[in-house]
């Protein structure tokens, strides 16, 4: 179980969202039970298999494929450095980083609670204190709010976010939005239609 | 005897028959059971290979995922899973010791999978400021050059320079040159205020690559040299001991 939760914890949760306690008894009849949210977690899981994004088609030598502002995001993404961390085939979800490498995140933010800890909630080493996993970013335009704790309501103030606690810079609206383009072309499609 | 008696005397010759024959089935060479767990044990010791070699290559940039990482020590825990099947016809005091090598062995795994964590993480910190450096350092120059500040500029290209050799060397003898080189930087933005922001970045970034190369080097060879498969010719001989 991730972040150090438990199963009852789970399905307590779970009931206490109307919108799964109906999408659960719609799709399997009998409602929140530990064995349907396991295999919701695996169609979900199947779900994400989202290939030939237009970066995908990019990297094919589609030259056409992606314009010269979502390029220059892209060039950006690189020289910045987000490439070090965002790579592999899912441009992400292959490690752990500190969130707040350059800047104190979690004393600007304050109220810390404990999923701040991260990966500490599971191995319990201090090491792993404030580390998370560092997410994939195919289809990150759909999946708003960002980071662990939401508070990126959009794809613009996550990358800002990322830039002065990641990399202690201050983007400047257009390099923010050059990025974004360029995030927007790691959308894929699913059962051959884009998402 | 009597018939009753005769009947007893077969069955029971029966049963001690059959239970020496299943004892000596059991007992003897599986080349199926035998195979499989040879096969894991080599595979494992051959991923263990790979993940050694994935380490320098990540280190240099030759390989620019992690992914290959996180699809070997999957491997390896699969073959580490179905190395727990040891085969039937390895008993008593050999069995044991093969649990506990096994046992040993997955301990200094878990181990392993944990630094090469900590060498993905420390080695991503580490080329993203190498990697931003150049951008941050060619805005650090423009604003010395508007400044006119010839001083500020012979400090900022002296450190760009022993950033650069310390990146193509694996030993750490400019560490010292480096923080007399951010020493100055620092005071540079004491003496321009107006650069404070620009300059605070470049002494941030050069303080991260000087103080995570020594890491990601001793990380990786503690690796490197880390003591896996060890137990895998103790293995080997408590196996072909039996044969």
């Amino acid at each position: 179980m991730e972040m150090g939760s438990s199963w009852p914890e789970v399905i307590e949760k779970l009931i206490g969202s109307p919108d799964y306690v109906r999408a659960f008894r719609q799709v399997y009849g009998d409602g929140i039970l530990r064995e349907h949210v396991r295999d919701s977690i695996a169609e979900f899981e199947r779900s994400l298999s989202t290939p030939n994004s237009r970066f995908d088609r990019y990297l094919r030598h589609h030259t056409g494929a992606v314009s010269s502002s979502e390029q220059q995001g892209y060039e950006l993404f690189k020289s910045f450095g987000c490439a070090s961390y965002h790579q592999g085939v899912n441009i992400g979800g292959n490690m752990y980083q500190k969130l707040g490498v350059m800047a104190p995140y979690f004393a600007d933010r304050g109220h810390i609670n404990r999923a701040d800890r991260g990966r500490f909630n599971v191995t319990g080493d201090s090491r792993d204190m404030y580390m998370f996993k560092v997410p994939s970013l195919r289809n990150v335009e759909l999946t708003p709010p960002y980071f662990h704790d939401g508070s990126a309501a959009t794809l613009q103030d996550a990358v800002r976010m990322m830039a002065k606690y990641q990399l202690g810079r201050h983007l400047t609206d257009h390099e923010v939005e050059l990025i974004v383009e360029f995030l927007k072309t790691l959308t894929g499609e699913l059962n051959g239609h884009p998402l | 005897m009597t018939m009753a008696q005769i009947r007893s005397v077969l069955i029971g010759a029966g049963a001690a028959s059959l239970l020496t024959f299943m004892f000596i089935q059991q007992r003897s060479v599986d080349p199926r059971q035998h195979n499989r767990f040879i096969g894991n044990l080599l595979r494992m010791k051959q991923l263990d290979a790979e993940i050694n070699r994935d380490l320098l290559s990540s280190r240099y940039e030759l390989l620019r995922s992690y992914d290959p990482f996180v699809q070997k020590l999957d491997e390896i825990r699969k073959a580490g899973a179905g190395l727990q099947l040891i085969p039937l016809f390895v008993s008593g005091s050999k069995r044991e010791q093969i649990v506990q090598l096994l046992k040993r062995e997955s301990e200094v795994l878990s181990e392993k999978a944990r630094l090469v964590e900590t060498f993905k993480s420390n080695n991503a910190v580490l080329n993203n400021s190498l990697r931003y450096f150049p951008v941050l350092m060619a805005e650090a120059t423009r604003a010395a050059a508007e400044a006119k500040d010839t001083q500020f500029q012979v400090h900022l290209t002296n450190l760009f320079r022993d950033i650069l050799l310390s990146d193509l060397t694996s030993h750490s003898d400019l560490v010292g040159v480096l923080n007399a080189e951010i020493t100055l930087i620092a005071s540079d933005a004491t003496r321009r205020p107006a650069l404070g922001a620009i300059l605070g970045n470049v002494r941030a970034h050069a303080m991260t690559i000087t103080l995570v190369k020594p890491q990601v080097e001793a990380t990786s060879e503690e690796l490197n040299s880390f003591p896996t498969g060890r137990s895998f010719d103790a293995i080997f001989r408590g196996l072909f001991a039996r044969l």
